[in-house]
Formats: C-alpha cells, sequence, structure tokens
C-alpha cells in the first residue's frame, strides 16, 4: 500500500489509478502540493501520462458506461475535500459491477460520488444563467466565482451561444479563464491587473437591466427568502443586478 | 446601441417591464437550438438568470410592446379606464434591448405581450415587425415567447408562429360566467379560437418535419396560458377541470396560475387590501404537477362535494388520506404508477427505487439516500413486509402528524438573553 500524489489533472489522477493496478494498491492518492506524509505508508509522486491515463479512460468506459466517467469527471472539478479517494473507491466499484453500478446509489462509494458530481452539476447549471458580461469595448467580460470549478463546463455553452463575439470568462477564484477568440476555446492561467472602467454603453445597459430588474418584482408578493434560496449570497457580487442596491436588495 | 440612448426610454422600461410583471410565465424551455453562426441558442431544459425580489425567476426580458388598450378588463392595470401612464416602445428599440441584454447573458430571451392597441390585427402586425428585425437583422437565435392575441387575423397568427418558440394565450378566467362579469370584451369561443389553431398547425408541421427536416418551425415550444386565481369565486375543481381539458386536448404545455393582486377598487373583485391567495396558487401549482407527472387525474384531487384543495396539506397527501386502503405499499414490490402515489416519494426517486431495486431489495434505511422524504413517505410504506409508521393507519391520525408544527403560541425568554430582549425572529 502506497499514498499516491499527482498534479492536480485528471490525467495525472487517472494515471495513479492505472499504478493502482498494474504496480502498487494505493492506499489514497492526494495532491502532491498539499500531502502532508504519513506515518502509514510510503509516497510517490507519479507523473501524469497520457497513454496510461487513457487506458483506464476507455477501460471505464467499455466496462461501465460513458456517463460514469462523465460523474467522474465532474467529481474532479468539484471542491470536495478528499475527492481523489472518493474517486478510487468510485472507479475499483465500476470496474468490479460494471453498468450495474449506477443502480447502486445506496453504497457509501456510490452515494459520496454521486452527492460530489450532482453538486458540480447544479453549480454549473447556475452559472449558465449566472454569468455577467461587461462589454469591454472590444470583447466581452465576466467574471466569476464559483464553489466548484466549472469552467471547463461552461465553455461548449458560451462559445456556440456567443459565437461571433470575442469574450472571456474569469474564474477570479481560481486566476483562470476561459477565452474565446471565435475559432477555438482556451482555458489559460489569468489574473486581473488595472482597473477596467465600462464605457457609457455599457454603463447604461447596466442602468437598465437594473431598472428593469427592480420593476419585474410584483411587491406584493415580496419574498426575499425565496430569493435567497435561488441567488445564494456568495454569488451576488458578480451579478449586476445586485450590485448597487442594499444587501437585501430589489 | 444608439438607439438605447433615447431619453425616454428608461421611462417606457419601468412602465412597460411594470405592466408585464403579472404574466407568470418565465420558462425558456421547449426547445434545443444550437448557435447557427449569429447570436444565441436554446437550451430544451430552459436556464433561469437571476431570481426578482418576490423570488420569481427571470429568464426572459418580459414586456409589453404597448400598455395602450381598448379593452376595459376589470382585473387588468391596462385596462382603458384606468390612468396609469401609457407607452409603446419601437420595433427598433426592442430590438436593441433585447440583443444588448443577451449578449451580456442577462436573459435567456424574450417575452413579448401586448395590450391592444387599435385592434388585434394592428397590434399582431407590430408585434410581427419587431421580431421579424429580432430574428431577420440581427440573426438572434435566443428564446422567443409571444403573446398571440385573440380576434388576430389567423394567417397573421401563423406567422407569428413561425418566428416564436412559444405562443401563449391566456385565458385568465376558466369560465364562460366570470368572463362576462369581468371581462366583457371577451368570450371563451373566441379565446379558444388561436389556441386550437395553434394546436392543429404545430400537429401539421410535425408531421411535415418527419418528410421534411429543414420546414421551418412553427412554435417548437408549444403553447401555454394563465389563469387568474382569486379574483372570481370559481372553484380549484373549475380551474383544474379546464387545465386538464387544455393539456388533453389541445396539447398545452403549461397551464400557469396567477395569485390574483387588487389593482383596481371596483365592486365585483376581492378589496384592494386583500392580499393575493399565495398558498392556494401553491397548491393549484402542487396538482398541476400531480396532472402531468403523476398519472393523476383532476377528478380523483377534486369533487363537487370537496371543489377546493385543502390550504394546510398538499393535494398528494389529500388523495392518499382519502385512500388509506390501498396503503402501505411495499417499497419492493409496488408498481411504477404505484410508487408515483406515495407522498414523499418522487419521479426521480420512484425512477431510483425501481432501477435499484432489480438487483437488491431496498431497505428502510436506503430510501433516504434515494432521495425519499422520509418524514412524509414512513405512514405509506412497508420495507420488506415491515411498517416504519409508528402509528395506526387512521385518516385523522396520520393526517395529525403530517401537518406543519404550529407556530409558537408565546414566547419563551432564554436563560442566556437578557430578560424580555426584543428578539427579531
Amino acid at each position: 500500500m502506497i499514498d499516491y500524489l499527482y498534479d492536480e489533472t485528471f490525467d495525472g489522477l487517472l494515471t495513479c489509478i492505472f499504478a493502482h493496478y498494474y504496480e502498487e494498491k494505493a492506499a489514497g492518492i492526494y495532491p502532491e502540493r498539499l500531502y502532508q506524509p504519513s506515518l502509514l505508508h510510503g509516497a510517490r509522486a507519479v507523473a501524469a501520462d497520457r497513454e496510461r491515463a487513457g487506458r483506464v479512460y476507455a477501460a471505464l468506459e467499455q466496462k461501465a458506461a460513458r456517463y460514469v466517467l462523465r460523474k467522474i469527471y465532474y467529481t474532479f472539478l468539484s471542491a470536495v475535500p478528499g475527492k481523489e479517494n472518493i474517486i478510487l473507491a468510485y472507479t475499483v466499484l465500476a470496474f468490479r459491477l460494471g453498468p450495474r453500478l449506477t443502480a447502486c446509489r445506496t453504497r457509501p462509494e456510490v452515494l459520496a460520488l454521486e452527492t460530489a458530481s450532482d453538486r458540480v452539476d447544479t453549480e454549473r447549471e447556475r452559472f449558465l444563467g449566472f454569468v455577467r458580461f461587461r462589454d469591454m469595448g472590444r470583447f466581452l467580460y465576466a467574471a466569476i466565482a464559483p464553489d466548484h470549478n466549472i469552467l471547463p463546463l461552461l465553455a461548449d455553452h458560451f462559445t456556440d451561444r456567443l459565437a461571433g463575439e470575442y469574450f472571456m470568462i474569469h474564474d477570479t477564484g481560481r486566476d483562470t479563464a476561459l477565452v474565446w477568440d471565435k475559432r477555438d476555446p482556451s482555458l489559460v492561467p489569468f489574473r486581473q491587473t488595472g482597473n477596467w472602467r465600462p464605457n457609457e454603453d455599457e454603463r447604461l445597459c447596466q442602468s437598465l437591466w437594473r431598472e428593469y430588474f427592480e420593476h419585474i418584482a410584483i411587491s406584493e408578493r415580496r419574498n426575499t427568502r425565496l430569493q435567497g434560496q435561488f441567488v445564494p449570497r456568495r454569488y451576488r457580487a458578480h451579478l449586476t443586478e445586485f450590485q448597487g442596491f442594499g444587501p437585501a436588495s430589489g | 446601441m444608439r438607439v438605447l440612448h433615447s431619453p425616454d426610454l428608461l421611462e417606457k422600461l419601468q412602465i412597460l417591464a411594470g405592466a408585464a410583471k403579472y404574466d407568470v410565465s418565465c420558462a425558456s424551455s421547449g426547445t434545443t437550438r444550437r448557435g447557427g453562426g449569429g447570436l444565441g441558442n436554446a437550451k430544451g431544459y430552459g436556464i433561469c438568470h437571476t431570481w426578482a425580489a418576490d423570488g420569481r425567476c427571470v429568464a426572459l426580458l418580459k414586456v409589453l410592446f404597448t400598455n395602450k388598450c381598448v379593452n376595459d378588463c376589470v382585473y387588468c392595470a391596462c385596462r382603458r379606464g384606468s390612468d396609469t401612464p401609457r407607452a409603446a416602445f419601437t420595433a427598433r428599440e426592442l430590438a436593441e434591448l433585447t440583443v444588448e441584454f443577451y449578449r451580456r447573458n442577462y436573459i435567456e430571451g424574450l417575452f413579448l405581450s401586448s395590450a391592444i392597441e387599435k385592434n388585434p390585427d394592428y397590434t399582431t402586425e407590430n408585434i410581427i415587425a419587431a421580431l421579424s428585425l429580432l430574428r431577420r437583422e440581427h440573426k438572434f437565435f435566443g428564446y422567443i415567447h409571444v403573446k398571440a392575441i385573440p380576434g388576430t387575423d389567423p394567417t397573421l397568427i401563423s406567422r407569428l408562429g413561425l418566428l416564436a418558440d412559444r405562443v401563449s394565450i391566456n385565458l385568465e378566467l376558466p369560465s364562460a360566467r366570470s368572463l362576462a362579469l369581468l371581462a366583457p370584451q371577451k368570450q371563451m369561443p373566441a379565446l379558444l379560437a388561436p389556441v386550437r389553431q395553434i394546436y392543429e398547425e404545430s400537429a401539421a408541421n410535425q408531421a411535415e418535419r418527419r418528410r421534411f427536416r429543414s420546414a421551418p418551425k412553427f412554435v417548437p415550444a408549444g403553447q401555454s396560458t394563465q389563469f387568474i386565481v382569486g379574483a372570481t369565486p370559481d372553484s380549484d375543481l373549475t380551474l383544474l377541470s379546464a387545465s386538464e381539458t387544455l393539456y388533453r386536448r389541445f396539447a398545452l404545455k403549461r397551464v400557469y396560475f396567477s395569485a390574483y393582486v387588487p389593482l383596481n377598487d371596483n365592486p365585483l373583485l376581492p378589496a384592494l387590501s386583500a392580499m393575493p391567495p399565495l398558498r392556494r396558487e401553491h397548491r393549484l401549482y402542487q396538482a398541476d404537477w400531480l396532472l402531468r407527472f403523476y398519472g393523476f387525474q383532476a377528478g380523483e384531487l377534486l369533487d363537487e362535494s370537496q371543489p377546493n384543495l385543502d390550504t394546510e396539506l398538499d393535494p398528494k397527501i389529500i388523495w392518499a388520506l382519502r385512500h388509506l386502503h390501498v396503503f402501505p405499499l411495499e417499497i419492493n414490490r409496488a408498481s411504477p404508477e404505484e410508487l408515483l402515489r406515495v407522498p414523499g416519494i418522487g419521479v426521480v426517486s420512484a425512477r431510483r427505487i425501481v432501477r435499484q431495486r432489480r438487483f437488491c431489495a431496498l431497505n428502510y434505511d436506503d430510501l433516504g439516500k434515494i432521495g425519499v422524504v422520509i418524514k412524509r413517505a414512513r405512514y405509506f410504506i412497508t420495507c420488506r413486509g415491515k411498517y416504519y409508521g409508528g402509528i395506526p393507519l387512521k385518516p385523522e391520525i396520520v393526517r395529525s402528524r403530517l401537518l406543519p408544527p404550529p407556530a409558537p403560541a408565546f414566547y419563551q425568554p432564554s436563560l442566556f438573553d437578557g430578560a424580555g430582549s426584543a428578539r427579531d425572529e
């Protein structure tokens, strides 16, 4: 038994799973950056290997199902602590049970993974709506601060929707940006510097939107608790319609 | 963009959004469309973009084209006799506003309704002009929901249906008697004519698209309607039966209910101080879900002796309490249809139960993990033959357990607070 340390890429994680089967059984998988040495097991850093990762990927697809892979990938993007070990336990079970796995939600290995991947999926769906672009003159810019690393999951939707625009979606917490140059989407490390001031058109649009947002609510039905369930406060910093109002808002 | 800088646009938006807010629908679902080189696409499950201070979702830019109206419907804020300020968008303003909001991902598309200026044909032609501008000139592929106005020439309705994803006609009141009382210019047969037309043209369009895949789509996201709740003495049974008929007869996608907010002082209506009947609206939606997803029929939920839904408990529990003889159901044997009738089991959890029990029988402890709401379901099920409800299966006893706890009648001082502190909870 050994602790495998990986480089926080998906390929790296799958390479560790490969090692679990073909080298030494894994006691656990941890990000190398954060690893604290264990007294029980030795540890070994595993370099991401495309070919080995690809073999694990193909085997899962063949022995289990495509959406098993999607669930694993979503869990990998989550901010759930110990997600690597959740994925390891689930993968081991997936190879044992095959497609039957998805009918076993009550098994602890499956429940842990499905809970995590459901959370990521929920947040992904939320952010299809919660991204707010600002027109910077030559491109559209949006800042987001999601709990999980959902940025890669937004690419397909927004590049299709805004195919004719240059845009950037910036995950401020992870210093990463999704950039679309009208041809290919790319994920790049990015840290905003300087203060970008909105031009006059942008200011007008924002004020029209805020005005609309305020007038669409029916005051006799006011229910900010319900609003809070749908738009949690932690997301509001980057939502245009919640800027410039008090905390109760609307 | 220059059009948006016109000085009175802000005021127009305030008036025309303010007047459109009583339309409940905000669904952006029902069509999936990849972007076609223009701006926008559509997702079949619909995307909500934000939620307003009343907790209702905002997915579409919901505005009236104009609030100048020739009708005098008693319940309506735009009625002819009201002295509210009037405004109208130009087609260009509306198109640019939609596009600028859409690019910034504020909205999923446009919901365009209108009061009737001059006559239905004139108003519909204006709407068609605005939508054509959006679709053709701006190459806008986002979602469009448009209101059809009864009395419009059928050829105009057909053109409207090719521009929009969803078309709706608000029936507003479920009985001819209420219509005669509150909206004397509207008559049920005239209101239903465009509903029938859209239903028939959609069916013909679907048949055509099976033969020619590239045939243009007619109202691909289907049609919906809305009823006002609480402005007239119409019972829940009347509302639900009307909804059921619309779903069956005209394949409507949704029937919306709108708790009436008193806007006009009129002896025919509830007093201005009356609160909108939100609880009743909520129960109607629950019943509507039972009709659409759970295989219930209106006649099972309500009848002449009990024409209104219970406000304290949801309609599924009420049905179960009245049919206790079919319970408890064995989780590991009940059919999928039976499972859907158990309070606390929904569409997802029923599917999970059926899938999982094929491999091994379910335990009581598994149910929570599967998503069953135990505190409701426990009285109506057995698991591997054992009953976990813990109380006799009698309607009044089960009912008392399921009722929400009463609000505390008095304030209990805490040992740790200063005595008599006025806590705001």
